[in-house]
Order: structure tokens, then sequence, then C-alpha cells
């Protein structure tokens, strides 16, 4: 999803003041002295002065680090909302720029919540799991934002990512039925067209020896046809090789690679932009199950 | 290439007949799905384990200190767990109390774990008994900073409360109306022997706003008040520490060390005693033929029966010389010593004839003189007695109601801890510093009722942030915030007794 647009102005600005305001809290209730001189929060604002020497444990902090818990749920949540699409609770579109808002203010707040240090093995085992999943994240913002365009410049076509797959098995169909049917006009020497049983053996064995393996391969890169240049010369040759009948045949054949050729490039930077849900994903889930038990152990064995 | 890449909905089309279910699982996901699964089972293990097992490495959030780190019930034993189902059907579920209780005073409740102190330290006050905010022990005394860091107390922790002019003043308001008796005199005393100098309360206690030792701490009550020694035995420190013609001690030049030495542990100065400090110099040798012959010391009564038995005395001296076997040399012999220190004392026996006789005016001599020899004229001084009198350094008056000369001598109360709310170690200072420079006033006293401690500037010279002994400006450096065990005794704080009673644990009855 891409950022830069209108859409997110009025995310970005509840994010900007939410953190401003996070942060004047913050100073108003631990650090009054540094505040500008003449200004103060209004009482309401001020929590009765606690004992507690952690940040996270005085009431402030463990507001904050309510409201960051609530945020991991609401984060966590955007799987199941992909998965129910008929739910009446807002597009997915919504709950991408949500999940990537507020998630990034659950940095200042964890920051505050933590009052800028690891604590303990505990605290420290979440603050890592907690930037591992947030440097993961942005990392695939930053992906999803830079690797798009590239698509777009590189690819003539997009498919589906999930349709590649079924995409590839139907080029092997594709290939394999041209295979059948040049062995049967090999074997019964149609009279329609004047066969050439050489020609038709040639292109039976491109298509063994050489498309077959390369349409039904898992990654096309190891073989010749995967690489456009080589694809062409080999494909010019072949079409040198036979008659102007079967060119036509040939060219299909090139574009079923062409064809290949750019689902491996699409998969290649599918890859690269659903990579980071490798780490992002299951640390997340990780990450939600940890803090409810960080909370629990906090609030109710400490 | 833009060209034929046609429109998304173009591409659709191509692939309107090919596209199978949106459902369809790639190997990706089916692998992302598995991992996200292994690793929350992975956690959920854990959390488990260590539910069951409670590692402590894991939950502790820093190295405990030395005393609390082999308790044997291990976190259990200050972090109690919290019953989360309520005791009765009509409560509302302790769960929701809690939680409120979380939300309104913080986590972890330093109730809980206040109590858990308690049941091991149970003999000891909190503070002051006008402290308006009483906090908990875990607010100043900070676990899991390591071996030392729970008596490491932060001066925020105290200016917290001594610098919010508020609580100070509400703290002198409630002061104000409760009874002196409430107060803690004194604080922790090194030992309960030591005499310990009490000033009486100020009217508003110690509730003046200051947020360290060197910014705002006020003076030093004792030199705020303008507080004079009332020790009545005269000692004049010009005179001991510069004079030139006062002869080297066995142990060198007369200097404060000779006097003041410190307690074993380093703190304080040991008591002064006449025997170890002063009768170097100060000899009780009264008679110029018997040098060995010595007044007794420390008991008025037990001097005046010495003199009234001197033919006795003598007699006994008598007797430990080799030459003199028997009784009628022991009585010529003492009869001679008697004739012959009424001889010494003659002058002053004949001024006095009109009131006492012979041994009545020897006695008066002895104790009210300041120098009993001064008027023996053309007497040598190689050969004198080193004694000087009693009331050369005692206070002695005349028992009253009574025509005989009966001294009475006061007994001197030397104050051996002049701060009593601090704590110091001159084994610390004395590293760094002189005596002189720190007891700068004692080059000049010439009269007892000088108080020679150091001011609170001269402390701040080394105990401040800019100081050298910055790491030692803490309020606790000096400062204990529990008050003793058990508190004064009413009589002890009572305003009508005297500052002397005070000093001497007598109360208002003579007790």
């Amino acid at each position: 999803m891409r950022i830069f647009n209108r859409s997110h102005v009025p995310w970005f600005m509840f994010v900007l003041l939410a953190t401003v305001a996070a942060c004047c809290i913050y100073v108003g209730n631990f650090h009054p002295e540094r505040l500008p001189h003449g200004f103060s929060l209004p009482p309401w604002l001020i929590h009765k002065p606690s004992d507690h020497r952690s940040i996270g444990g005085t009431p402030l902090g463990l507001v904050l680090g309510t409201i960051s818990l609530g945020i991991f749920v609401f984060a966590a949540l955007l799987g199941v909302r992909k998965k129910l699409p008929f739910l009446p609770v807002g597009n997915v579109q919504r709950w991408l720029r949500g999940h990537i808002w507020l998630t990034l203010l659950t940095i200042p707040l964890i920051l505050l919540h933590s009052g800028f240090r690891l604590g303990g093995p505990m605290t420290t085992t979440l603050m890592v799991l907690y930037a591992i999943v947030m440097v993961s994240g942005i990392y695939g913002l930053i992906l999803q934002h830079r690797l798009p365009t590239m698509m777009k410049e590189s690819l003539p076509a997009e498919i589906v990512f999930e349709q590649i797959p079924n995409m590839r098995a139907q080029l092997c169909a594709a290939a394999e039925k041209l295979q059948r049917s040049l062995k049967q006009q090999a074997t019964s020497g149609s009279a329609v067209v004047a066969t050439d049983v050489s020609q038709e053996e040639v292109l039976g064995g491109f298509i063994e020896q050489r498309l077959l393996p390369y349409l039904c391969a898992r990654r096309g890169e190891k073989y010749r046809l995967g690489h456009a240049r080589e694809a062409d010369d080999i494909f010019r040759h072949l079409r040198l090789r036979v008659d102007e009948i079967y060119r036509a045949r040939v060219d299909d054949m090139r574009r079923w690679c062409d064809e290949r050729r750019l689902t491996d490039t699409q998969l290649r930077m599918q890859h690269w932009l659903h990579s980071w849900l490798f780490v992002h994903v299951p640390l997340s889930f990780l990450l939600l199950l940890m803090t409810v038990w960080h909370a629990f152990v906090t609030l109710f064995r400490y | 290439m833009n060209e034929e890449r046609g429109t998304q909905r173009d591409i659709a089309k191509s692939y309107r007949d090919r596209v199978q279910s949106r459902f369809t699982r790639t190997v990706w996901r089916s692998a992302r799905f598995l991992l996200s699964v292994v690793l929350f089972a992975g956690g959920v293990v854990a959390i488990y384990y260590c539910e069951k097992e409670k590692p402590q490495e894991f939950f502790n959030t820093g190295p405990l200190s030395r005393s609390h780190a082999h308790l044997q019930d291990g976190c259990v034993s200050c972090h109690v767990p919290e019953r989360l189902t309520s005791s009765s059907a009509g409560q509302p579920p302790a769960f929701f109390q809690v939680l409120n209780d979380r939300f309104e005073k913080g986590a972890p409740s330093f109730e809980r774990i206040d109590r858990a102190c308690g049941q091991c330290h149970q003999q000891h006050d909190f503070h002051e008994p006008n402290v308006v905010t009483n906090r908990s022990c875990s607010a100043c005394h900070r676990e899991h900073q390591g071996l030392h860091g729970l008596m490491a107390v932060a001066n925020l922790d105290c200016a917290s409360c001594h610098n919010n002019s508020k609580i100070m003043q509400a703290s002198a308001d409630r002061g104000k109306q409760l009874p002196p008796t409430r107060f803690h005199l004194n604080p922790k005393l090194v030992n309960f022997r030591q005499v310990t100098l009490q000033l009486p309360r100020p009217a508003d206690g110690y509730t003046k706003t200051f947020a360290s030792f060197s910014e705002g701490h006020p003076p030093f009550q004792l030199q705020r008040d303008n507080f004079r020694d009332n020790d009545v035995l005269r000692f004049n420190h010009q005179r001991h520490l510069n004079s030139s013609d006062i002869p080297p001690t066995k142990a060198g030049k007369l200097d404060c060390n000779y006097c003041h030495q410190p307690e074993p542990n380093g703190r304080y100065m040991q008591p002064i005693s006449f025997e170890a400090h002063c009768q170097e110099c100060h000899s009780l040798q009264f008679d110029v033929r018997n040098p060995d012959f010595q007044l007794p010391h420390g008991d008025a009564q037990l001097v005046r029966t010495f003199l009234r038995t001197l033919p006795a005395q003598y007699g006994e001296l008598a007797r430990r010389k080799p030459d003199i076997t028997n009784e009628s040399q022991v009585n010529q012999f003492a009869a001679q010593q008697v004739k012959g220190l009424l001889r010494q004392f003659a002058p002053y026996v004949e001024r006095h004839r009109s009131q006492y006789d012979n041994v009545e005016a020897l006695e008066h001599a002895v104790f009210f003189t300041v120098d009993p020899y001064k008027a023996v004229e053309g007497f040598d001084p190689a050969t004198r007695a080193k004694y000087t009198g009693c009331a050369f350094c005692h206070e002695v008056k005349q028992a009253a109601g009574v025509s005989y000369p009966t001294a009475e001598i006061t007994k001197p109360v030397m104050i051996e801890r002049w701060l009593p709310h601090a704590q110091f170690s001159h084994a610390k200072h004395a590293m760094v510093a002189s005596c002189r420079e720190c007891h700068v006033a004692a080059q000049s006293s010439r009269v007892t009722s000088d108080v020679l401690m150091p001011t609170k500037e001269s402390c701040v010279r080394c105990h401040s942030p800019s100081g050298v002994a910055r790491k030692a400006s803490e309020c606790s450096t000096c400062h204990l915030y529990h008050s003793p065990d058990q508190p004064s005794t009413a009589a002890m704080t009572d305003s009508r007794i005297s500052f002397k009673q005070m000093l001497l644990k007598i109360d208002a009855r003579g007790h």
C-alpha cells in the first residue's frame, strides 16, 4: 500500500498529534521541570503521584501500555478481516491504513511506556520481538511502496499472485497438448497439411527436451529458455528449422515462454514483496501472546 | 511495454476462465501459517513452563540486593500473587478490583510488597509522626539494583517531600497539632552510652523547603540557634594547641589526636577521660616530698576522706618503704609528712586560720584554690608539685547550708555527638582532611562554651555536586529516614526539664 496519498493525511495527522500529546503528558507527569516555561498540563491530565520507579508501572504507564496492547490486537485482526470480507466493518483498505498508522503510533507509546529502558529479561525479550516486528513491518511498507512501481515498469502484464501456480499449470498443459497433437499428426500423416515428419519430430523433441522441462520447472531461471536473450536465439533458430506452417506454433511456444518468464519475474518480485511477512506475521502473533502474558504478570503477579 | 500491458480489467478478463478459488493456498502462505502456529505454540509452551517452573532469572528486572539475594521463597517472598476470585458471592470479582487498583495506584502493588517487608522488618518506625505523605518502602529502597542498591536512596526521594512547599507546610501544621512526645528526639545512636546533644525541636519542626544539601539545606541547628556549650569543665583549646611552653607529652607534641581518639569503628570520638588524656600533664601529685603520693580523682567525697585520713594514708605509704620496719617509725613518718605538707600550705592556712583549723584549711586549699602553690614564695618550680587545685579545671561550689568547707564539684558533661540527626565517620574524613581544616574555630577557642563544630558551608565545600565528594552529597550520606526503634520517653521531652537533666538522662522528678 502506498502511504503518500491524500487518504493517509488524516491518519498521519492523527498519529502526529497523538504522539505529541503522549509526549507532553509524559513529560508533564514525569519531568515537569522540562516543560516550556509557563506551560503546564491541566490537572485532569496529571496522574496521582506514584512511588513507582519504572514508568510502565505507573498509572499513566499502564494506560500507555494498554493502548499499545489494544493496537496490537487490532493489528492482528487485519488477517481475520481479510479472510472474512463479508463483515460490515469497513473495507480492507481502511483496515490496512489503520494497521499501518496505529502500529506506527505504538512506537512512541511503547517507548514512553518503557521509560526508554529495556528492563529485565522478560521485557527485553518483548522489546526485541517488538523491534523485529516493527522493523519488518516498516521494511515491508517500504517494499510495498517501491516494488509496485518497479513491477509496473518491468512487467507488461501482472498476474494475481495466488494464480501464478495455476497459470504455470495451464502453460504446461498447453505445451503438452501441442506435443500430443504433433505426435498425432506425425503418426497419422494428416492429409490437410503437407506434413514433414522430421519437422514435427523437431518440434516434438523441442517441446519434450526444452519447453516442457522449462514450463513445468519450479525455478525457470535455471533453464536457457528462462533468459530472454537466449530464448530469442533458440526460437529464431527453431523458426528457421521449420516451415512457415509451423511458425505460428513456434510463436505460441515463444509466447508461453515469455509468459512463464513473466510469472518468474513477478514471482521473484512477489517474493520480495511478501517475504517480510514470513518474519512479520508469525512474530506478530508471538508478540501479541507475550504482551498479553506480560500484562497479566505485571498486573496480577508482581 | 506499457502499451502491451493493458488495463487491469483487460488483464482480469484474460485470466477470467483460468482463475481458481481465491482461497488457493500457496506453499509460501502455508509455510507462513505453519510457522505462525509453531511460534505461537512455542510461546504457549514457554509461558506454561515459566508459570510452572518460575525461572527467577527471566522475571528478574535486575540483581537483588545482598540482604535479599538468598530469600528462601524466591520471588514470592515479596511478590505475593494476587487472588483473582472474590471470597464471597456478593462481592464483585476480585479481578476487576485488582485491575482498578492497578490503574489507580500503579503496578506492582506496593501495599502487598510493604506487607511482605513488614514480615521481616518489624522493628522500625517510619520517619516522623508529622509526615503527611507516607511512602512505600520500595519507593526509596529500590530492589533489583545490585548488591548495594537497596540502601542507595536518591536525593530526589527526599526532595519529593522536602522540596515541596505544600507538603512541608502541611507537615509543619500537622506537627503543631501533635504532642511533643510523639517525636523521636534521638536518631539511631551508634551506642546508647554516647552523650548526645539534643536541642529542642523548632516550632515548625524540620520543615524548611530545600532541594539538596548544597541547595537550600538550612544551617546546622546548633549554629542557627547560636548554641553555647554548657559544660562546666574549663578548657582552653588555643592554649593547648598553640602554646610553645607546653612540654611535649610521651606521645609527642600536644595535638588534637592526643585527646580526641576515634572509636574502633572510626565514626565518632571516644570519651575523654582524665586518666587517659589529662593526667600526664595535670598530675594529682600534691606533696613535693612524696611524688608517688597522689590525690584520688572522680569523686569529691573520696578526696575529702583521703584528706581527712592523711596520717593513715602516710602510714600506708611508710609501710611500703623498705627502711621503715616498725610501727613507731610509721607513726613518726606520718607525723613528719603531715607537718611538712602543712608547711607547704602555710601561707594559705595562715590566711584562713580565723575560719578553719589546719586540716580544714588544707581541704579548702585543695578544692577551691586555682593554684594552691602560687602563694608559696621562693618555692623551687623544679620541685614543686604539679597539682594545681580542683578549681583549676572544675566548677567547685561550697555546699549550701554548711559552714564547714564542703566542696561540691559539678560533674562535667562532655558532648560526644553534636549533630545527632546526622551520621558521621571521622575515619573517612581523616583520609582527606586534617582536623583543623574542618574544626577551624579550635585554633582560636579560649573558652569551653565555644562550639567548635564545622559549619554547613564547610561541609558543602566537598559534599556538593561540584565538590570533591560529589558522589557523597546525597541526603542519605548523613541522614537516616527511619526513626529509632523506641520513641523517647515523655519525661525526656518535657520542656520543663533542663538541658543538663536531658543530657544526664534525668527526668523532671530527678530519677
